[in-house]
């Protein structure tokens, strides 16, 4: 089931939208929707027109089409304006400028008329939000980058956009850096009605924070979803390729009190996994992990936690080796053996067989149920 | 049973240490050691100790090479 898109107008509407230079197009979409309180994630590989699109979109970039801020179409030197006053953007890099942190913030609200006092207030309360206020009298030389990168997401929340455009945000900075960033960012969004559309060639990163994803390939949008639907679905095989060919499993946490770890699948079906916090939670199994069985191993005899007996789906080649995608119940897993393998365990399309893989092999990615009622 | 794995090494525990959720095994597979790291569980459901005979497991596409 592909769950309705949210209800009520989007915060902003692109149709027909292109940009074209030199003759060539880079960017050609159909129709593009954001919607408040929704984070849209912009995947594709590099070169794919993400970030053209991105700026097309808050009207950095000359395109053809329409775009509709609000309900309103921008057409006119006044509609443009609009757009820019009504949304903020971030990118890859923090863009500050030789002034103080505090300064920096308040820039926004000022180009904006917003008076020094309240501008000087709200600032504070964005740097606070970001967890920086320390760090205000700083000029941007004395911050590192995850700290500056707080400061430039700040400046574009004080001043509190309709539609927030992030560009690459976390992908100058450090795994631990982005991770405490993007825990951060969930938290502010969960409680803001504004529209974020969120670029990054990182599908963990797009799985993390996604609650829809736009696949773009060659400058057009190939698949749109919830995350979710777009990792267990891909609609081609341009996507499944850039999504890797493994298997996606979604559901529950539960730690137990002997310290292992669980994802519960909506099946019912406990997967022992690595380590993460209670709550909603999705992984990638990565298929060079899957051994395969050609009967059940005897109880106890190996270390492997998650033993599944299944039926071979499909053997399809993938360079030197192959790719076998085994159905357990309503789980597909594909694991990536030897030709010998398949040889020696006689695996063709309709035997039973047997996957299985450690613990640790599954890395589970935290979900919030971020959506609101 | 057959397993798709390539690599079946034959060997003796060498050393186990158990940490809170995950155990760190030492194989001794002739006359070098194949380190395993798995979950508690797995090492207590196994009982697995020094001196046990086991069988360390590594996929063709786990190994890799140096010259």
């Amino acid at each position: 089931m592909i769950a309705p898109p949210p209800e009520g107008h989007p915060a902003l509407r692109a149709s027909k939208l292109s940009v074209r230079r030199g003759g060539a197009t880079l960017v050609a979409v159909d129709d593009l929707a954001l919607y408040g309180g929704e984070v849209h994630v912009l995947l594709g590989p590099n070169g794919a027109g993400k970030s053209t699109l991105l700026r097309a979109l808050n009207g950095l970039e000359q395109a053809d089409g329409e775009l509709v801020f609000d309900g309103r179409p921008i057409r006119t030197y006044g509609g443009r304006l609009a757009l820019r006053r009504g949304t903020a953007a971030v990118f890859q890099k923090p863009h500050l400028l030789n002034t103080t942190v505090q300064a920096n913030v308040e820039s926004g609200l000022r180009l904006r008329g917003v008076d020094r006092a309240e501008a000087r207030q709200r600032a504070a309360a964005a740097l606070d939000l970001l967890g920086v206020a320390r760090l205000a009298a700083r000029r941007p030389v004395q911050l590192s980058g995850g700290e500056a990168q707080r400061v430039s997401i700040a400046r574009a929340l004080a001043v509190d956009p309709a539609v927030l455009f992030l560009d690459e945000p976390l992908a100058s900075l450090d795994p631990p850096t982005r991770r405490a960033l993007v825990d951060d960012l969930l938290r502010i969004f969960e409680r803001s009605a504004m529209a974020v559309i969120w670029v990054t060639h990182d599908r963990d990163e797009a799985l993390a924070v996604g609650d829809r994803v736009s696949f773009l390939e060659r400058g057009r949008i190939v698949q749109t979803g919830p995350a979710a639907h777009v990792f267990a679905h891909p609609a081609s095989t341009a996507v499944a390729d850039f999504l890797g060919l493994d298997t996606y499993l979604e559901g529950v946490i539960v730690n137990d009190p002997d310290g292992a770890t669980r994802l519960r699948l909506p099946s019912g079906v406990d997967i022992a996994c690595g380590e993460a916090p209670d709550g909603p939670a999705a992984a990638c199994l990565p298929p060079e992990d899957v051994v395969l069985f050609s009967g059940p191993p005897p109880d106890h005899s190996t270390s492997l936690r998650n033993v599944l007996p299944g039926m071979v789906k499909a053997v399809k080649p993938s360079g030197r080796l192959l790719h076998v995608v085994v159905v357990s119940g309503p789980l597909e897993i594909a694991a990536l053996v030897t030709r010998a393998a398949v040889e020696e365990l006689g695996l063709t399309v309709g035997e039973p067989v047997v996957a299985a893989f450690k613990a640790s092999a599954v890395h589970p990615i935290p979900r919030q149920d971020r959506r609101r009622p | 049973m057959a397993l798709s794995a390539r690599n079946q090494l034959p060997g003796t525990v060498k050393s186990v240490v158990l940490g809170a959720v995950m155990a760190e095994i030492v194989v001794e597979v002739a006359g070098h050691e194949v380190v395993s790291v798995i979950t508690r569980h797995s090492a207590e459901a196994l009982d697995i100790k020094a001196g046990d005979d086991i069988t360390a497991v590594i996929k063709a596409t786990e190994v890799l090479l140096q010259k």
